[in-house]
């Protein structure tokens, strides 16, 4: 699913791949919701390019939160050892 | 058994480094001497041996002395006793155990000690083996041939050693301070069976358990008293009419005996039903507080994680990042030299803690390393493997490790550059966000919701059958306040945290926000886990039925006494449940240790049939008030004072628990009619 995308010369994002909003009108639950695409689904998002956006606020929003998502897009894998792994004895113990 | 002997070897009379303060009195040896009817006694004083204070007490007591002394030897003590004979000599090489130990702590080696006195066949050799500090069990192996008998602290101790084809000759002696103060003597002597009594005579018959025993009367009886009263090494029952001295006869032995198991009359009958019920259930409790505690240890782990999540706490950062950042981006074209710089708006990188490596090479290492089951490891993987694997997994973690050190500094730098940048600009710096950890700590918190509304699942979780009841552990939810406030010792108030008690990440938020609540006792807050016991039936007990499981846990609790007194138990039970349960476990404890019952009911005195039988009797001669002990087996015709009054076995047993022959004879043909 496509989260983050660059699109005459701004920066947009989108939970459904339906709707798409303007990098800059993100908020606090959006990037919640973002997390939890990135974390938990397929996530793909256009690479950071200052020549492909023009609008210079959305430069500087789009590169952060692309970088920071992408970040967590490649320890993908460390947060699912992790979160399986997590009170994994206490769930093993008090499920029965 | 015209020649038992009653010998006390064990015997101080020099206040040494390894003694409380006392001043030796030789008045007050003669009069235990006498007093007690000793046949032998020996000088033992901790590491030391006092020769002319030996010679004095030798020729001031009528009966044989010998020299001794108490060692420490190994971390243990062990008496090494001499022949008279051989005193100046013996006394030469005390001296020189006495050079060596300059603390109550020292201790010199079992080599030493045979450096010191050279052959130690020529002494009477007793460790301490069942009694505290004993000698180890390696130095007893080294001294093996020489030790003749084992010192132990109790009569439970000495009978389990005698019947105990393993273990060495027991002894029983006084380990005494003989001074002015000592006001009762002890009554902690052995008894053996030798014609004179020689050092060589006491070593030989320590050495054959058939001549060795706790009274005059053979290995079944103890002596109590001082005037020789003697009771069972198994059961004994004291009867007696009312007033005749019963329980003040069973206070005496409790006071005469060391490490007692004393159950009081009355003293588990219940008073005030609701009272009770909740001291009952708090001792049920505290009795499995170490089950409540490992059933919850994995739990108290996660609620010592999660304390530290804040959920609050990360929102609030995501909000500060994103305003910043748009802050930040719609400044751009007012940005000076210092925010247009790229570090200015860097972000830091991402630490990982390489937590999860570390815990994979332990796992390999782990099977590498083991042991127990090298077995079923070895067939289905490769030990060089594994070993190339565990190779590779540090190879990767020193890599890890380096990329680590060296973000850590490339961030310090960039905090750094960042900092001295925001000082010279008007642009608002982005603040930071580790959307890892907000995603991992939101996790936390969904798995510790899961995992408490598991615990607070209505199950039974433990049952252990008790002497016909049996003990459940049940997981629960807490349904009030009164029941959470149970849990803690704490005296702050839960009421408004109890409030959120349904959402648990909540509710622990508002446990923090009570001052006096320590944090230790949080984990035991989020789901009750409850006591009930049982009775036979399957129901919840009543009043009756927990003094009964509160009398049979403390006659199980016995076990870790010397002896076991119960003073009239049928003043609390009915007969019914004495004669089921009280009976057979009492019979069953008396095969270990001494047990005295005292009792006036024939539910306990004869159906239990007890092996010695002691009847106290108030008796009027010449106008005085005298109290008597009558004592006997269960099978002897009559039973003996100490005075050598006799009266019927069968008068006095039907009269304290039949209420005599007549009573007997009138509810027997009662029944007789009833059966009719």
């Amino acid at each position: 699913m496509k989260i983050l995308k660059i699109d005459n010369g701004k920066g947009f994002y989108s939970l459904d791949e339906t709707t798409w909003k303007q990098i800059d009108e993100i908020d606090k639950n959006d990037l919640m919701a973002l997390l939890n695409i990135v974390l938990k689904e397929d996530a793909r998002m256009d690479a950071y390019s200052s020549d492909a956006i023009a609008n210079q606020a959305h430069q500087i929003i789009y590169k952060s939160i692309y970088e920071k998502l992408h970040t967590l897009l490649n320890n993908k894998s460390k947060f699912k050892d992790e979160s399986d792994r997590l009170y994994l004895e206490a769930i093993q113990k008090y499920s029965l | 058994m015209n020649d038992m002997k009653k010998i006390d070897l064990h015997i101080h009379t020099v206040q040494t480094i390894s003694d409380s303060p006392f001043k030796f009195c030789i008045n007050k040896l003669r009069e235990y001497i006498h007093t007690c009817k000793l046949d032998a006694i020996a000088i033992t004083n901790h590491n030391t041996l006092d020769i002319d204070q030996f010679r004095q007490i030798s020729t001031s007591v009528d009966i044989p002395v010998f020299p001794g002394i108490e060692i420490n030897i190994d971390g243990g003590h062990l008496l090494l006793i001499a022949e008279k004979s051989e005193l100046s000599d013996f006394a030469i090489r005390c001296s020189e155990v006495t050079s060596r130990i300059s603390a109550a702590n020292d201790s010199i080696k079992t080599s030493e000690l045979i450096v010191i006195y050279g052959d130690l066949s020529k002494y009477l050799l007793i460790p301490h083996y069942e009694k505290s500090p004993q000698v180890p069990s390696k130095s007893l192996s080294e001294l093996a041939p020489f030790i003749d008998a084992g010192e132990v602290n109790s009569p439970k101790k000495f009978v389990y050693c005698l019947k105990n084809s393993d273990s060495l000759s027991p002894v029983y002696f006084s380990d005494c301070r003989i001074c002015a103060e000592l006001v009762s003597y002890p009554n902690r002597h052995t008894f053996i069976n030798c014609g004179e009594v020689t050092l060589n005579a006491i070593k030989s018959s320590l050495r054959d358990k058939t001549k060795i025993s706790l009274s005059y009367n053979g290995p079944s009886l103890i002596q109590v008293f001082e005037d020789g009263q003697e009771i069972s090494t198994g059961l004994t029952v004291i009867i007696g009419e009312r007033s005749s001295g019963k329980s003040y006869t069973l206070n005496r032995i409790a006071d005469a005996s060391s490490n007692p198991k004393f159950i009081r009359q009355f003293s588990l009958v219940e008073r005030n039903e609701k009272e009770d019920e909740d001291k009952f259930n708090t001792i049920l409790s505290r009795n499995h507080s170490l089950f409540t505690q490992e059933y919850l240890k994995e739990y108290q782990s996660v609620v010592n994680e999660i304390i530290r999540v804040d959920i609050d706490m990360n929102d609030r950062t995501m909000s500060n990042y994103l305003d910043s950042l748009k802050k930040h981006a719609f400044e751009v074209e007012k940005l000076d030299a210092f925010a247009k710089s790229k570090l200015f708006r860097e972000e830091e990188f991402p630490i990982s803690d390489l937590n999860e490596l570390k815990k994979l090479i332990a796992s390999v290492q782990h099977l590498i390393e083991n042991i127990e089951y090298r077995a079923i490891i070895d067939k289905h993987i490769n030990n060089q493997k594994l070993k190339l694997l565990i190779i590779e997994l540090m190879n990767e973690f020193g890599k890890k490790e380096e990329e680590r050190l060296k973000r850590i500094w490339l961030n310090d730098l960039i905090v750094d550059i960042k900092t001295k940048l925001k000082i010279r600009t008007a642009a608002t710096a982005i603040s930071e966000v580790d959307l890892y950890k907000v995603a991992i700590d939101l996790e936390k918190k969904s798995k510790f919701t899961e995992i408490t509304n598991m615990l607070r699942k209505d199950q039974q979780i433990m049952h252990r059958d008790i002497q016909g009841f049996k003990i459940v552990a049940r997981k629960c939810e807490f349904t009030s306040v009164t029941e959470l406030k149970s849990s803690t010792k704490s005296r702050a108030s839960l009421k408004s945290a109890y409030q959120a008690y349904s959402d648990p990440y909540i509710f622990l938020q508002e446990m923090k926000n009570i001052d006096g609540l320590p944090e230790s006792d949080y984990y035991q807050l989020f789901a009750r886990i409850q006591y009930l016991i049982l009775n036979k039936d399957g129901y919840e007990v009543s009043g009756g039925e927990r003094s009964e499981f509160n009398l049979l846990r403390e006659i199980n609790d016995a076990q870790q006494y010397d002896i076991l007194l119960i003073d009239e138990p049928e003043s609390s039970f009915d007969n019914i449940f004495l004669k089921n349960d009280v009976n057979k476990l009492l019979k069953e404890l008396s095969q270990s240790m001494p047990v005295v019952l005292v009792t006036h009911n024939n539910t306990v005195g004869a159906s239990i049939m007890p092996d010695y039988i002691l009847c106290t009797k108030k008796e009027v001669i010449d106008g005085n008030i005298e109290y008597l002990i009558y004592s006997g087996f269960t099978t002897d015709k009559t039973l003996t004072s100490r005075n050598n009054k006799q009266v019927k076995n069968i008068d006095v047993t039907m009269g304290c628990l039949e209420a005599g022959k007549t009573a007997y004879g009138e509810r027997r043909r009662m029944y007789e009619d009833l059966e009719n």
